[in-house]
């Protein structure tokens, strides 16, 4: 039986309005559970909350209220690099440093830098289908698909046991959008990778299949197997959201 | 020649004349600036007024303490002064120029006092007050550019240094491009081409990133605040990693 490798427990965050403003909530009494190798959709309507949750998931964000954990451990008990090396995070549009994929892959920390052997790199690559040729590729003239690939190659080569893609497929067309869900559906099934994955595109969604957890104004509204919730919505929020009512 | 010029009163009002010219171009040019001419130069010569007299309380004394108090206070406006033209106030900041700013200019004022002109005595406050002066002036200068251009790459660099976070770059190696550009702002020479500062000041702009920057480099942009008392935008981890 998976063990539960992330908890949420209760977990709230607001953002502190400039000076002196009002705050805002973004998260409110967040609860849920992700097993080892589990695919989580995390689904909701802007402003949700969905994007933060992933950042408290790697330690870009600490909760005000309740916790996180991580193995059983609290996450704030975790050095914050351990943990980014562990729960790895691709952010929605893939920052491409100056150079050819290969110097990509290489930004790292030194001492993880030279850890790296040639095989790495190519193995990084095939895990997101690109083959070797794209190493010596300069990084910034590749395709939005392309990029986002050698994004994610790139948090892979931390060996990371959790994958949060934050928004993975906003800026490709629908047929990179595919190939980039196939190509992580099959690092989850193959290599037991457990995936957190925002979306917006209900088609990536469905795709991915896998759990899903509906956010909308900071709480979990849904948690729930995907598909089902998605042919039989039975929250009004969730029906809203799937008619296009909702942003 | 090393005499001290006296300057007579008359001629400290032709000054003014300046200051007329400028007004006249004003009213002409419809400008609008008359009443904070008009307010600048009364506030001007009220402080030089003050000034006068507090420099020669302190000519007078010809003891060590008034001239290092006087310099303590040009450090403490520089610092406010600094501190002021920042867009987003960060916890500690104050301290920390405070510091920045007493040993650069404290340094560089015994240097050039003690190794460069050879001051007798030490404090002599006929060289040790102008000298700060012009040296505190120009650390103010030259923090208050380090610090805004930092804060401009910061605002406009975010997703590079998420990035560089989430690959496991320690908070201070993830900003080390973004200090090296607000270090690079701060010791340009003033004189430089003016094409050189637009193209500087172009690259320090850009969109403004709703979503504050995570904790940790928030953390390593000065020091860590407690848990209860977040800075703008969110509070620091603490962490300073």
């Amino acid at each position: 039986m998976p063990v539960v490798i992330l908890e949420c427990r209760g977990v709230s965050l607001h953002y502190q309005g400039g000076d002196g403003a009002a705050g805002r909530e973004v998260l409110r009494g967040v609860s849920f559970t992700l097993k080892a190798g589990e695919r989580l959709n995390v689904v909701g309507p802007s402003g949700g909350g969905k994007s933060t949750l992933l950042r408290l998931l790697n330690r870009f964000e600490d909760p005000d209220q309740g916790k996180v954990l991580f193995h059983g451990k609290d996450l704030r008990t975790y050095d914050p690099l351990e943990i980014r090396r562990r729960i790895a995070l691709t952010l929605q549009t893939p920052v491409m440093f100056d150079g050819t994929v290969r110097d990509n892959l290489l930004r790292r920390p030194r001492e993880r830098r030279a850890a790296l052997t040639e095989a790495d790199l190519r193995g990084a690559l095939e895990d997101v289908a690109l083959d070797a040729t794209f190493l010596d590729r300069v990084a910034g003239e590749l395709s939005g698909g392309e990029k986002q690939r050698v994004a994610i190659a790139r948090v892979l080569l931390m060996r990371p046991e959790v994958l949060l893609l934050d928004e993975p497929t906003s800026a490709l067309d629908p047929v990179a959008a595919g190939h980039l869900i196939e190509t992580v559906t099959t690092l989850n099934q193959e290599k037991g990778l457990t995936l957190v994955v925002v979306s917006h595109d209900l088609n990536v969604v469905r795709r991915l299949s896998g759990r899903l957890l509906f956010l909308a104004g900071g709480e979990v509204i849904v948690d729930a197997e995907t598909c089902a919730s998605l042919e039989h919505p039975t929250h009004p929020a969730v029906r809203d959201f799937l008619a296009g009512s909702l942003p | 020649m090393t005499e001290v010029l006296d300057i007579a009163p008359w001629r400290l009002a032709a000054a003014l004349l300046l200051i007329a010219v400028v007004f006249v171009l004003s009213f002409r040019e419809r400008l609008g600036l008359e009443r904070s001419l008009l307010m600048a130069t009364v506030r001007t010569f009220l402080q030089l007024f003050l000034v006068g007299y507090v420099l020669r309380a302190i000519f007078a004394l010809e003891h060590w303490a008034p001239v290092l108090g006087a310099v303590a206070v040009m450090v403490l406006v520089a610092t406010h002064t600094a501190v002021s033209r920042l867009k987003r106030r960060v916890a500690g900041i104050t301290a920390f120029a405070a510091i920045a700013l007493t040993a650069g200019s404290g340094l560089t004022l015994v240097f050039v006092t003690e190794v460069v002109i050879g001051v007798r005595p030490w404090f002599d406050p006929q060289y040790v007050i102008p000298i700060a002066g012009m040296i505190v002036g120009n650390a103010m200068n030259g923090a208050a550019l380090a610090g805004e251009r930092f804060q401009a790459e910061l605002k406009n660099r975010v997703p590079e240094v998420e990035t560089l976070l989430a690959l496991g770059f320690p908070a201070p190696e993830a900003l080390a491009g973004l200090r090296q550009e607000a270090i690079r702002a701060a010791l340009i020479p003033r004189g430089r081409p003016v094409s050189d500062r637009c193209d500087a000041d172009a690259h320090g702009g850009g969109r403004v990133h709703e979503r504050p920057l995570p904790r940790a480099a928030r953390a390593a942009v000065l020091h860590p605040r407690p848990p209860t008392a977040p800075p703008p935008g969110r509070g620091l981890s603490g962490r300073g990693r």
